[in-house]
């Protein structure tokens, strides 16, 4: 059994740092565990978008932030579907889960079935997904006596969303030490003994890593070693602009674009533009050049900020060692076409927590966390590289570039074998990545199905019928919900309201 | 398929609900061919003409038919029926009533919890497994909703009406006779067959001759061509069934009109209350071998809180059906080729099924006359009669009171094979739905739910053991969340009497 902290040390200052001992404050009251977080602010942080799902909702309510309130001071909007364009023939959305989807799921599975056994179908599994259904008229996910729930994410902005932690750091005991790390001290069993920070030195019973990819703490611990994701398409780049916006999207687009693919937020007032791409394809100069095309066919103009990173795929082998646990990126980074950087983060502390609470032994405990934190990060990667590898593009050397049938994972080799041979798709997902529903989606959308002679189905006609009533019914419920521009607006309002 | 149809001319023998129906659907359905329909109906004969109530395949049958709600139902002083509550079946207090409702596309969505509960029930833990939480159209009808679906919140419903059936009958006379279908007042007083023992005409009371190559004997309870003529043979349910009788009478509106018919259990049998637009239908179905029918009518009397001066009507009933229900060229619809008693108004299912089905069978029989698939066709009929009467019956069987001799008699005598079956696997604790596919019952007018809404509704178990607390929690079901699903549904659709005002008005 693992002691309950009673002094904990986080270094890195940003929002996995503060999102870490904000988590680890809410579990664990000030009189039994001091909280003390070390590191210097980024100066110019760069512009970035961040995908949340509901724990920091329930994060930021414990500390007393309504919804809109904090959505606002992030500049945040929801989250349905993440739109996929230009990887196949048809766009094809990626959808939340809603729970009006299990009234016809059966109908779902039971045709992508017949279309994988080459029946001729004019079938879109876009029209199955009620959250797809929203975020394509633009809805919210907020509605008055509806009675199913609709998963939904925030689209937040993180240099806001950074404002706002570590005020309420500030205000709950966190104790914040605004310097750098020098060096760290372990014991002779590798055990982390304290770390000294300019003349400081600062001990504790748990050290946490929340220094992205530099990896200060979990870097130098004597076990670590790091481990590459299989790489599909290596994109190395990350060029962002941030532009001005009137209205807000409740999705996500990610469109692909000749040597990499865009990711588009939209932010209350703004909207982020991410380019990932690789620099062995494409150089910086005609990047920039080529997302400003793309920037413009989207009608967008006023340019508030850009910027340019380096970016790489990796994961360590054990993300806690001893008393050390590495968060958020330097644990590991996927380079998904879906953010999971801060849902990792929040299932990471969430295991801490429920590990510390285990009665089993600590090796085992640690073990067990180890294994289900990589198994995160391969099943987030898994997607991703489908989606890399199975996309039918090939306009230009980028897509073109053969690729090793055999970097597919085996979770995504052993679900593509199930779909080519038409079986219900099984795997255990984790839920707040991907479901399953996603990955019919994900090859749905990827029009993996059979080609050359396609067979008339009999109930072709009745086929056809039911899903244009299920699209109808899906449209009907669409009716009861709040449109995302006037749920934001109202949001505002409400909050000035409040402050007043 | 049949290109053309083996008939050319078709007489319909009875004029009443049934009668109009089969004419309406023959006419509507083989409106292509070169088919003369001809009804004939007696002035001396009057029809029941009750309040009505019915199943949702009405639906479908009006739906086919081309007649919208909104013509039909303010014409016959229709409502709308989400279902039958049952009250006073069962002697335990907790189970004094239950919802027998149309089983919707939004109830699916708790049906696994309604089952999974079922079975902790069986095995001694006091859960929630009384059916009506889990409904909504046990919810709508309690708020006297209608269960039509708004176009925010356009989830299937299943539903069914109460009308006027002598209404229903003149509007199905005026669209008969609008789609060629000829009429004719006369009293039949003989009936001629041919060497092969088929029907060869029909002779009036003026003796006219009159001849076809097809009959429809919609006579009622007489039976004139089935039972007299071709002495079909008549399989009796009065063994498990005893009601034989019934005593009606109409009264007045309420303030609102219910969304649903009430079935309240009474000394000797059971009384029907059945909403219509403009009244209450109401009746006491009894059996004669306890209770006279003047103790019946004073029962029913005192039930209704009604002066001594009321005006009942009594009705003889035989339970029952002709072995088959199409023979030679004679096809039975309505009272004339049987009946099981009124308590899930299930009378006009058989109705409009044997007509929907006939027509099906000759438009795909494989022979030029058209018989091909006769056999076929009165076999399903008998599984009907045989699965919807397992179903009635079970009514009486699960009963628990104790009060009069009938309700004792009623759950005395030895099930079918089929339906014992079904008992000893509810008693067991065993998955019944299974034993009803590997029974064919499921595919009949009751499916799964109806049968477990009956015996959880009834209060069929064991007594409970375990208190709630003694179960995992994950196995603890949320009935918080179920009611809220239920009640926040619910707020979607029309109050009753709104949806049967914006009928009217359009």
């Amino acid at each position: 059994m693992l002691p309950i902290p009673q002094n904990i040390t986080i270094v890195g200052l940003n929002v996995h740092g503060l999102l870490t001992a904000l988590l680890l404050r809410k579990t664990y009251k000030p009189a039994v565990t001091g909280i003390t977080l070390v590191g210097l602010k980024e100066e110019d942080s760069p512009p970035k978008a961040y995908i949340a799902g509901k724990a920091l909702n329930t994060l930021l309510e414990h500390f007393g932030y309504s919804e809109a309130n904090w959505m606002r001071q992030t500049q945040a909007t929801f989250k349905l579907s993440n739109r996929y364009v230009g990887f196949s023939e048809q766009e094809f959305s990626v959808a939340n889960a809603s729970e009006v989807d299990i009234l016809h799921q059966p109908l779902m599975l039971e045709l992508s079935k017949l279309k994988r056994q080459a029946y001729q179908l004019d079938l879109s599994l876009d029209d199955f997904f009620f959250a797809a259904a929203l975020a394509k008229r633009n809805l919210s996910p907020k509605a008055q006596d509806f009675p199913f729930e609709t998963d939904y994410q925030y689209q937040v902005d993180a240099n806001c969303l950074f404002t706002l932690l570590q005020k309420i750091a500030a205000e709950h005991s966190i104790t914040t030490r605004p310097s750098t790390l020098e060096t760290l001290q372990l014991d002779q069993h590798g055990t982390l003994k304290h770390i000294e920070c300019e003349d400081q030195i600062l001990s504790g019973d748990y050290f946490f890593d929340c220094t992205q990819s530099a990896q200060l703490l979990i870097g130098n611990m004597p076990d670590f070693r790091q481990e590459t994701l299989p790489e599909v398409r290596i994109n190395d780049r990350v060029l962002t602009y941030t532009l001005a916006a009137e209205c807000c999207a409740s999705e996500v687009v990610t469109t692909a674009l000749d040597c990499g693919f865009v990711l588009q937020y939209t932010l209350q007032d703004a909207v982020h533009f991410q380019y990932h791409y690789s620099s062995k394809f494409i150089q910086d100069p005609q990047a920039v050049q080529r997302l400003e095309r793309h920037i413009s066919q989207q009608g967008y103009k006023k340019v508030l900020q850009r910027h340019l990173s380096a970016s790489q795929a990796y994961l360590v082998s054990q993300p806690w060692i001893h008393n050390c646990l590495a968060i958020g990126p330097a644990c590991g980074l996927t380079q998904g076409t879906e953010d999971h950087e801060l849902s990792h983060t929040f299932a990471m502390l969430e295991q801490f927590v429920s590990s510390i609470q285990s009665p089993d032994d600590a090796k085992d405990v640690i073990k067990n966390y180890n294994h289900r934190i990589k198994s995160r990060f391969v099943y987030a990667h898994s997607y991703h590289s489908t989606l890399q590898l199975l996309n039918s593009r090939r306009n230009s050397p980028y897509w073109q570039t053969p690729q090793d049938a055999n970097a597919l994972t085996p979770i995504g080799r052993s679900l593509f074998s199930q779909w080519l041979s038409g079986e219900d798709l099984s795997v255990e997902p984790i839920l707040d990545i991907n479901g399953l529903t996603a990955w019919y989606a994900l090859f749905s959308g990827l029009g993996h199905y059979p080609t050359g002679e396609l067979k008339p189905h009999p109930k072709s006609r009745a086929i056809q019928d039911n899903i244009q009533d299920m699209c109808r019914k899906l449209a009907g419920c669409c009716l009861n919900f709040q449109t995302h521009d006037n749920l934001i607006a109202e949001g505002k309002h409400h909050a000035n309201v409040t402050a007043v | 398929m049949q290109t053309s149809l083996p008939f050319k001319k078709i007489i319909i023998i009875g004029g009443g609900t049934a009668g109009w129906m089969s004419a309406c659907y023959l006419a509507k359905m083989w409106q292509d061919y070169d088919l003369e329909i001809k009804i004939i109906e007696s002035d001396a004969i009057g029809t029941i003409g009750v309040g009505e109530g019915t199943t949702p395949s009405i639906k479908g049958f009006f739906e086919q038919l081309g007649i919208e709600a909104k013509e039909w139902m303010p014409a016959c002083n229709a409502t709308y029926k989400t279902g039958i509550r049952f009250v006073n079946w069962s002697s335990d207090p907790n189970y004094k009533s239950y919802f027998h409702p149309f089983y919707s596309q939004l109830d699916e969505y708790f049906q696994h919890e309604f089952f999974q509960n079922i079975q902790l029930k069986h095995r001694g833990f006091d859960v929630h497994a009384h059916p009506d939480q889990y409904l909504l159209a046990s919810e709508l009808a309690q708020q006297r909703k209608a269960p039509i679906e708004p176009e925010h919140y356009p989830f299937d419903m299943a539903y069914a009406y109460h009308f006027d059936a002598t209404l229903l009958a003149q509007f199905l006379k005026k669209k008969a006779l609008q789609w060629n279908v000829t009429h004719q007042v006369a009293t039949i007083n003989e009936v001629k067959q041919k060497d092969d023992g088929s029907i060869a005409s029909v002779v009036t009371e003026s003796g006219a001759t009159i001849e076809a190559d097809f009959f429809v004997d919609c006579s009622g309870f007489r039976s004139l061509l089935l039972g007299k003529s071709l002495k079909v043979p008549y399989n009796s349910f009065a063994d498990s069934l005893l009601n034989d009788s019934a005593v009606t009478i109409v009264t007045e509106r309420e303030d609102t009109t219910p969304s649903m018919t009430l079935s309240t259990a009474l000394s000797c049998g059971w009384a029907w209350r059945i909403p219509l637009t403009n009244r209450f239908g109401n009746g006491y179905v009894f059996s004669s071998r306890f209770q006279s029918p003047q103790d019946a009518e004073e029962e029913f009397r005192r039930h209704l809180a009604l002066p001594e001066s009321a005006q009942f009507n009594h009705l003889k009933m035989r339970v029952g059906h002709f072995a088959k229900g199409w023979e030679k060229n004679v096809l039975a619809v309505g009272l004339s080729q049987g009946f099981i008693e009124p308590l899930e108004a299930t009378a006009l299912h058989f109705a409009t099924q044997s007509v929907v089905d006939f027509v099906s069978a000759v438009d795909n029989s494989t022979d030029q006359a058209g018989y091909s698939n006769q056999t076929a066709y009165n076999n399903k009929l008998s599984d009907r009669f045989s699965c919807v009467r397992d179903y009635i019956e079970l009514h009486y069987l699960a009963n628990s009171r104790h009060d009069t001799p009938y309700w004792k008699a009623a759950r005395s005598h030895t099930p079918s094979r089929r339906l014992q079956r079904i008992l000893t696997t509810w008693h067991q604790g065993k998955s019944v739905p299974r034993v009803l596919d590997e029974e064919a019952v499921s595919l009949q007018l009751f499916g799964h739910e109806s049968w477990l809404c009956l015996l959880a509704g009834k209060g069929v178990f064991p007594e409970s053991e375990h208190t709630i607390d003694a179960l995992p929690t994950a196995m603890r079901i949320d009935m918080q969340k179920i009611k809220h699903f239920v009640e926040t549904s619910a707020k979607h659709y029309p109050l009753h009497d709104d949806a049967l005002a914006a009928l009217k008005q359009s």
